[in-house]
C-alpha cells in the first residue's frame, strides 16, 4: 500500500503539488491525470523515493519498484539486452527471460542493437522491457506510451495490465490519453495545477 | 583517405620537417650549435650499439612509466573519494591549482632537499600527472547522468555493477584524455627532473652531461631518444585500449 497523506513539494520555492492526500492498495492500478506542469511525474518520483516531500508524509509498503521514465534512459554503451540485464540480480543468468521480455515487446530482433540505434518508440518499449524483467510490486508509469503509435499502444498497455494484474502488483499511471486510462486502470486520480 | 595517401602523408611529413632540419643545420654552418640530422642520427646509432645506452634508457624509462602509474591509481584514487566528498573536494581543488602553476623546476630542487637524487624523477612525474589525471576524472564525474544515476537507485543496482556500468564508461573518454596529456607532460617533467637531480645513468643526466661539456650532437640524440619512447608509449597506451574495446566488441558479438 502506498498513502500520500497531505504531501506538499515544490522546485526552488515553485510548488508543485499542494497538500495531496490519496492511497494507492495492494493489486491497483491508478491512473494519474492532469494539465502539463500540475506535478504528475513529481508524484512518480516522490513516490519513488527520488525525491523527499517538503511537507506532509508518504507510507510506502512497497519494496521493489519498476520504474518506466518519461524518457527511456537506456545506457547508451549497453545492448538491448544488456540494458534489461543490468537490471537482474543475477545478469549473466536470465534464464531466458530476456528473450522472452523482448518477444512480449516486439523487440526480439532488436536484442543486440544499442540504443542509439533504435526509433523512439523502440527506446520506450526497451524501457517497458527493462521494468517488465525486473517485476516489482509497484509499476510507476510516466506516460510509457506517448511516443508510440495506436496500435502498439493499445496491445502493450494490454500487455502491461495483464502483466501488473497476474503479478499482483499495484501501478501509478500517469497519462494524458483517457483511452489508456480507461483501459489500464481501476480509479483515476485527477491532479489539478498546483493540487 | 586511401591508403596510399595516407601512407604519403605519414612519410612525406616527417620527412618534410627533417629537410627543414637540414637546411637550418646547413645555413648556421656550426654543427657544435646545430648538428644535422644526419650527425645526431650517426651519433645515435653510436650510442645504441654500446649496452650502457640501454642500462640508461631503461632507467629513464622506469623513473617516468611508474611515476605515470603511481599518478593516474592516486588520481583514480583521489577523484572516487573527492567525487563523494564534496568538502574534500573543495579543499584539494586549490592545492592542485597550485601545483599546476607552480614551475616545475622550484618542485624539482624542493625534492631534491627533500629526498635524494634518485628518487626526484618519478616523484616530480607523480607530481605533474596527478593534478592532470584528477582534473580530468573530477570533470568525468560532474558529467556523469543523473538520470541514469536515478535508473541505478531505482533498480536497487549494486554500487560495484553501478560503477561498472555507469561510472567506468562515463569516465573513460577523460581518463583516455587525462592519459594521453599526461604522457608528453610525464616525460617533460621526468626527464629536467633527471637533468636537475642528476641520478645516475639516466638520459636526463646524460644531457646535463652534454650540456656541460658542451657536446650537442650527444644532447641532440639523446633528446631524439626521449622524444621516440615517448612516441611509443604513447602508441602502445593507444593499442592497449583499443584492443580492450575489439575485446568487448567481439564478446558482445559472440
Amino acid at each position: 500500500m502506498l498513502t500520500f497523506d497531505r504531501v506538499s513539494f515544490s522546485y526552488a520555492k515553485k510548488p508543485v503539488l499542494n497538500e495531496l492526500s490519496f492511497t494507492l492498495s495492494d493489486g491497483e492500478i491508478l491512473a494519474v491525470m492532469g494539465p502539463s506542469g500540475c506535478g504528475k511525474t513529481t508524484l512518480l518520483t516522490l513516490a519513488a523515493g527520488l525525491n523527499k516531500p517538503k511537507a506532509g508524509k508518504i507510507i510506502s509498503t512497497f519494496t521493489k519498484i519498476a520504474y518506466v521514465f518519461q524518457e527511456p534512459r537506456l545506457f547508451p554503451w549497453m545492448s538491448v539486452e544488456d540494458n534489461l540485464r543490468a537490471v537482474l540480480p543475477e545478469p549473466k543468468q536470465d534464464d531466458g527471460r530476456v528473450s522472452e521480455v523482448l518477444t512480449l515487446v516486439g523487440l526480439s530482433d532488436c536484442a543486440g542493437q544499442y540504443p542509439d540505434e533504435l526509433s523512439g518508440g523502440m527506446k520506450i518499449r526497451a524501457s517497458l522491457a527493462r521494468a517488465l524483467i525486473y517485476g516489482g510490486d509497484l509499476f510507476l508509469l510516466d506516460e510509457p506510451f506517448a511516443a508510440l503509435d495506436e496500435a502498439l499502444r493499445r496491445s502493450l498497455s494490454e500487455l502491461l495490465k495483464q502483466t501488473i494484474r497476474q503479478s499482483g502488483a499495484s501501478a501509478l499511471f500517469v497519462t494524458h490519453q483517457l483511452s489508456d486510462a480507461q483501459i489500464m486502470a481501476d480509479r483515476i486520480l485527477s491532479l489539478p495545477l498546483h493540487s | 583517405m586511401n591508403y596510399a595517401k595516407r601512407v604519403c602523408r605519414v612519410l612525406l611529413i616527417p620527412l618534410f620537417w627533417l629537410l627543414v632540419w637540414w637546411v637550418a643545420a646547413w645555413m648556421i654552418a656550426k654543427p657544435l650549435l646545430f648538428p644535422t640530422p644526419w650527425a645526431v642520427l650517426k651519433r645515435l646509432t653510436e650510442l645504441m650499439a654500446t649496452k650502457e645506452f640501454y642500462l640508461i634508457t631503461a632507467n629513464s624509462i622506469w623513473n617516468v612509466v611508474f611515476g605515470i602509474l603511481i599518478a593516474v591509481i592516486g588520481g583514480g584514487i583521489l577523484s572516487l573519494i573527492t567525487s563523494r566528498i564534496s568538502l574534500l573536494r573543495e579543499a584539494i581543488l586549490p592545492i592542485m591549482t597550485v601545483i599546476k602553476a607552480t614551475p616545475v623546476a622550484s618542485f624539482i630542487i624542493l625534492a631534491l632537499i627533500w629526498m635524494g637524487s634518485a628518487n626526484v624523477p618519478t616523484f616530480i612525474t607523480v607530481l605533474i600527472v596527478l593534478p592532470v589525471v584528477w582534473t580530468n576524472l573530477d570533470e568525468g564525474f560532474s558529467h556523469m547522468d543523473p538520470q541514469l544515476i536515478e535508473v541505478a537507485k531505482v533498480y536497487k543496482m549494486p554500487a560495484w555493477r553501478t560503477f561498472r556500468i555507469l561510472t567506468l564508461p562515463t569516465l573513460k573518454p577523460y581518463f583516455v584524455s587525462a592519459c594521453r596529456t599526461s604522457m608528453g607532460l610525464a616525460w617533460k617533467a621526468g626527464i629536467a627532473a633527471e637533468i636537475i637531480a642528476m641520478p645516475r645513468n639516466t638520459i636526463g643526466t646524460m644531457i646535463g652531461d652534454a650540456k656541460q661539456y658542451i657536446m650537442t650532437e650527444d644532447m641532440f640524440a639523446w633528446t631524439l631518444t626521449v622524444i621516440l619512447l615517448s612516441l611509443v608509449i604513447e602508441f602502445l597506451f593507444a593499442w592497449i585500449f583499443r584492443k580492450l574495446d575489439s575485446a568487448r566488441k567481439v564478446r558482445k558479438e559472440a
